[in-house]
């Protein structure tokens, strides 16, 4: 395990340093150079102090290896600069919005699972019935849907036509005034919507993955040992295959993570929602770069976090995986 | 191989709604029987009716003639970036294949790091700094989606090259390029089919939600993207604008979905479930 462990530990590292080049090369290619975007009259000075400011905070005047190394020196103490329109140090204004981003990902993908693994198991052991096919369209409509289309059909019915949910937002306007109760029930309503919407994709891939993972697991010896022993159907599938039908879904969810943080950029805008997608996409509007690439670092950061705790949860469960060397 | 090909239903279905879809959209210029820019602003926001079958739009043009022709540039769009992406990731796969060791190394370590930024993140930066125009967002959603297949590739080809007929290719001296492209593509071909077929509907989501931002393609030119951007701003007045441009990329990446799965059953019998 502590081999395996070196061994992950150390390609993330090389990926941590790629992800940093890369998201420092991107900015390099911006025209007009990284200052083009201070300009911000509101600004508290003026558009030639904050360039002056900014070239020699990112030490524009050195090489650019030089300004890497500087760069990644204060991205080692989360020092990600100060954004250009309202001079608020980068990382306060990510505090403020991860949260929100991930209280979003987490109830969806809680609903994900809770109705996804039900969903494959039901495709699964009634193979080719009515659920089966039920399921597949599904998974068809779901990889099909253009999501911001459904967000605004869902909008357009439940926020215009009926006027049951709020269109946008986390809370409402006088959500201050509000008792803590009638808060969070505020908040709650807030966020069907766009829980709803976050975990409609995610439902579709997981249930097919469910079902054809079980497919798999139940065609193999030890189950047909488990079935020839005279263990009831349902323990079979629940206690015996579903285990191992589920292992490969920790290295899913690793995978997912980009994605969820992506769909926000699109959706998260739609519904203003206050998360990191809308942050970044707005950043990327104004052209304010250490918000870009704060946004753009801490993404990637929080997906090679999440594939390496998937790797190594996977290798914790699974000892084919942490004795096999390398994965193929 | 054409037999397999019709027995299975997902596939004919998806290649026949896929035809009336590239058909419709070939043929724009004859089934539409207005100009897609032109502008009637007697005729702003009139829900569907005999004369527009999907309605108007807030300057009075037709919504199905934009449609049919926002279709030729989904489409366009779909297929040059999925030639990219393709070309981009077979290449890639393969050398890391084949070569293995440091090449394998430094290439999967490449993918590594593009697939963990958000897909649409790295477009957004991108589209942001160059011009949004339709070159640029094809060439932009071709160059960031290849990894996927990347690794595919690699995979298959990691087990090919063990192959006899690899090693009598390695044998008879016949040089790399030559045993990558004549001898290792051929095998490949398969997964790469299915894989393409798949991208171009992801390819066409992607442009449709970038038109939807308004980084895609640029108005006056209609896109099913920008048409549903438009249709954003009238959701209380005028639910045709938002709803049928939305059909029309569903019912695409459907058919490209379909298509996808059923050619994967039909050329991988293995992978029957």
């Amino acid at each position: 395990m502590t081999a395996y462990l070196l061994r992950r530990g150390a390609l993330t590292l090389v990926v941590l340093l790629g992800i940093t080049l890369m998201t420092f090369l991107v900015m390099r290619l911006a025209p007009g150079g990284l200052t083009a975007g201070a300009t911000d009259l509101s600004a508290r000075v003026s558009a030639h102090e904050q360039r002056k400011k900014f070239a020699a905070a990112y030490d524009l005047d050195k090489p650019w290896h030089v300004q890497y190394g500087r760069w990644l020196k204060r991205l080692a103490r989360l020092d990600f600069g100060r954004s250009f329109k309202d001079d608020r140090p980068v990382l306060d204004k990510i505090k403020e919005r991860l949260p929100n981003t991930l209280l979003l990902n987490v109830l969806s993908l809680g609903l994900v699972f809770l109705l996804a693994v039900p969903l494959g198991v039901l495709a699964a052991i009634k193979q080719n019935s009515v659920w089966d096919r039920a399921v597949s369209v599904l998974v068809f409509v779901g990889f099909s849907t253009p999501t911001f289309w459904l967000a605004l059909m869902l909008m357009m019915l439940f926020g215009v036509r009926l006027g049951w949910l709020p269109l946008s937002g986390l809370h409402s306007l006088n959500a201050d005034e509000m008792s803590g109760a009638a808060r969070f029930a505020d908040a709650a309503r807030h966020l069907i919507l766009p829980v709803f919407i976050s975990a409609f994709t995610g439902l579709a891939g997981l249930s097919r993955f469910v079902r054809n993972g079980l497919l798999d697991v139940v065609r193999q010896d030890y189950i047909r040992a488990a079935r020839a022993k005279g263990l009831p159907e349902s323990r079979v599938i629940l206690r015996h295959a579903l285990r191992n039908a589920l292992l490969p879904v920790v290295t899913i969810l690793g995978l997912s993570l980009p994605d969820l943080i992506g769909g926000g950029f699109v959706f998260e805008t739609l519904f203003a929602f206050p998360g990191m997608g809308r942050l970044g996409f707005d950043a990327i509007m104004a052209r304010d770069f250490p918000v870009v690439m704060g946004v753009g670092t801490i993404a990637a950061l929080l997906t090679l976090a999440g594939n390496f705790l998937a790797d190594v949860a996977y290798a914790l469960v699974d000892p084919r995986v942490r004795l096999a060397g390398k994965r193929p | 191989m054409t037999r397999r090909f019709l027995k299975n239903r997902l596939a004919v279905a998806g290649a026949v709604l896929l035809a009336v879809v590239a058909l419709a959209s070939v043929a724009a210029p004859l089934l539409s029987r207005r100009n897609p820019d032109e502008q009637r602003l007697t005729e702003r926001l009139r829900p569907p009716s005999s004369a527009h079958w999907l309605g108007t739009d807030d300057l009075g043009r037709d919504v199905g003639s934009r449609l049919l022709h926002g279709g030729r540039v989904s489409l366009r769009v779909g297929l040059l970036a999925v030639l990219i992406s393709v070309g981009l990731g077979t290449l890639i796969g393969l050398a890391a294949g084949y070569f293995g060791g440091a090449v394998d190394g430094v290439l999967m370590r490449a993918v590594d790091i593009v697939l963990c930024f958000p897909t649409i993140f790295l477009i957004l930066m991108v589209i942001a700094f160059l011009e949004p125009s339709l070159t640029n967002v094809m060439a932009v959603i071709g160059f960031t989606s290849w990894p996927g297949l990347a690794r595919l590739v690699r995979a298959e080809t990691l087990s090919l090259r063990e192959r006899d007929f690899v090693w009598a290719a390695r044998g008879l001296g016949l040089s790399a390029p030559r045993i990558l492209f004549v001898h290792l593509l051929p095998h490949l071909a398969a997964p790469i089919l299915v894989s393409a077929t798949l991208g171009v509907g992801g390819a066409i989501l992607t442009e449709s939600a970038l038109s939807f931002l308004g980084l895609g393609v640029q108005p006056p030119a209609a896109s099913w993207g920008n048409v549903l951007a438009n249709g954003k701003d009238y959701l209380h007045v005028a639910w045709w604008l938002s709803l049928f441009p939305g059909v029309a990329i569903l019912v695409t990446v459907l058919s490209l979905n379909m298509l996808g799965e059923g050619l994967r059953d039909v050329l991988d019998p293995r992978e029957r479930t």
